[in-house]
């Protein structure tokens, strides 16, 4: 994929130009949007949304790294979706049980308050550390998203969020804190590569 | 050896992303080998990171690829259309000037009139005698040049039709009243007594088809170039939404 040309079409009204370059990045700001949001149809609606913004204004991307200007149009429609969501909060509906007792969804299964029991059940730590992400202010989960789920180096997130270099090391050492802090509740979760990982660092 | 400090915390975790200087990791490194503690929370933190790095990407559940109308594409216009448009607007304005310029006409060229009367009031003085213009034309047709000849005055001729409203009555004055040349200066004085009266009562009807008639007040944008401007923006308009749905319609088709 050349990427240079393909936004240099797309700044010329190119669509199909555009759309190349959605199919290659459509994962990485799906996922995003997703830890960010913690559920999977709002990250849907918002990464749409944040591609049809980033057409109508790729003109204003004047060169640097296009991931970096596509992960800020992103989380700023999380941003978006978040205070949505704050002004009109819904309860999701969940599958009913034939006793009329709500299933468990993993997230609820993640409350921190739940027993040993349920703590069992919640084998998959993949839910864990939404459950941690989601704990996090909002600021301090886009940066912690960026860095470490999407590997991108300081600069770009630091183009990404509109903060700069120093604030982000500041959010990253808060954000993996607290996440160490909250993970610890989960340590029998984990599994013990992880543990075995960190030890060899 | 202390408590890890967030200044550490901070410290520990930029050294695991390699942001810092060497001096500074050199330093931290010694730090950690003396500092079990500080060694546990950089265990904690590298977990952590690491952790979140191992999430696994999800697909995105279906193509965000966009569709023309989601993108707000329009359809390609053809290259005429805007300097149609541009036409459009240009006649149509100047249009509007000359449909401005022609109704504020007759307003502004009786202001020098009401001037040249000569009687020094200002242009409410002047009103009355204005307004009754309309209603005494005739007379005022034959008297005009005859007053122009007399008076000698330049302006006269543009004078004229204003002056039709006092004919009958204010030329009579001077017959019968002395005093009366005083109230109306300019038009008394220069003709006699004798020519007035004739004018005033017989001589007006008499002599119409031997003086010129009065030129009217003539428009000063005419009326064809209106009609001209109206034509030009009519079919410049026209034809611009003609090519523009032709446009839109195949746009259309081509998105079906």
């Amino acid at each position: 994929m050349d990427e240079p040309t393909l936004i240099h079409d797309a700044q010329r009204g190119s669509l199909d130009a555009f759309n190349t370059l959605v199919l290659h990045y459509q994962d990485t700001v799906f996922n995003t949007a997703l830890r960010i949001l913690g559920d999977e149809d709002q990250a849907a609606d918002a990464a749409q949304e944040a591609f049809i913004s980033a057409f109508r204004s790729i003109t204003s991307f004047r060169g640097g790294s296009f991931k970096a200007w596509l992960m800020r149009t992103v989380t700023n429609a999380c941003y978006d979706e978040l205070r949505r969501k704050k002004r009109r909060p819904t309860t999701p509906l969940e599958p009913e049980l034939d006793d009329g007792d709500e299933m468990d969804s993993p997230r609820w299964l993640a409350d921190p308050n739940f027993t040993p029991e349920q703590a069992a059940e919640a084998d998959e730590v993949e839910h864990a550390i939404q459950h941690c992400l989601d704990a996090l202010p909002t600021d301090f989960r886009a940066v912690v998203v960026l860095a470490d789920i999407q590997g991108m180096d300081y600069t770009e997130v630091a183009a990404s969020v509109r903060v700069p270099l120093g604030t982000i090391k500041s959010r990253l050492a808060r954000a993996r804190l607290r996440l160490r802090e909250c993970l610890q509740g989960f340590a029998e979760l984990l599994p013990a590569s992880y543990r075995l990982e960190g030890e060899n660092a | 050896m202390k408590t890890p400090t967030f200044r550490d915390v901070e410290l520990l975790s930029a050294y695991l992303d390699g942001q810092l200087s060497q001096a500074d990791a050199v330093r931290l490194e010694a730090r950690l080998k003396a500092d079990p503690d500080l060694r546990a929370v950089k265990d904690d933190l590298f977990q952590s990171r690491t952790l979140l790095r191992k999430l696994p990407q999800r697909r995105a559940p279906r193509n965000f690829t966009l569709t023309p109308r989601m993108a707000g594409v329009k359809a390609p216009l053809p290259r005429a259309v805007p300097a149609l448009r541009w036409a459009t607007s240009f006649a149509a304005f100047l249009l509007f000037l000359s449909m401005a310029a022609n109704a504020l006409a007759p307003s502004l060229s009786s202001r020098p009139m009401a001037y040249g009367m000569g009687g020094g009031g200002d242009a409410s003085d002047q009103a009355p005698m204005m307004m009754a213009a309309p209603a005494t034309e005739a007379p005022a047709a034959t008297e005009a040049p005859l007053m122009e000849a007399a008076a000698t005055e330049p302006p006269a001729a543009t004078e004229a039709p204003a002056l039709a409203p006092a004919p009958t009555e204010e030329y009579m004055i001077p017959v019968t009243g002395g005093g009366a040349e005083e109230a109306l200066p300019t038009q008394t004085a220069p003709a006699p007594d004798s020519s007035m009266k004739a004018l005033s009562t017989e001589a007006a009807p008499a002599q119409p088809s031997e003086l010129p008639a009065p030129e009217p007040l003539r428009a000063p944008i005419p009326l064809t170039w209106q009609i001209g401007l109206l034509v030009v923006a009519l079919s410049t308009g026209g034809l611009a939404w003609i090519l523009a749905e032709l446009a839109n319609q195949s746009w259309r088709k081509k998105l079906k």
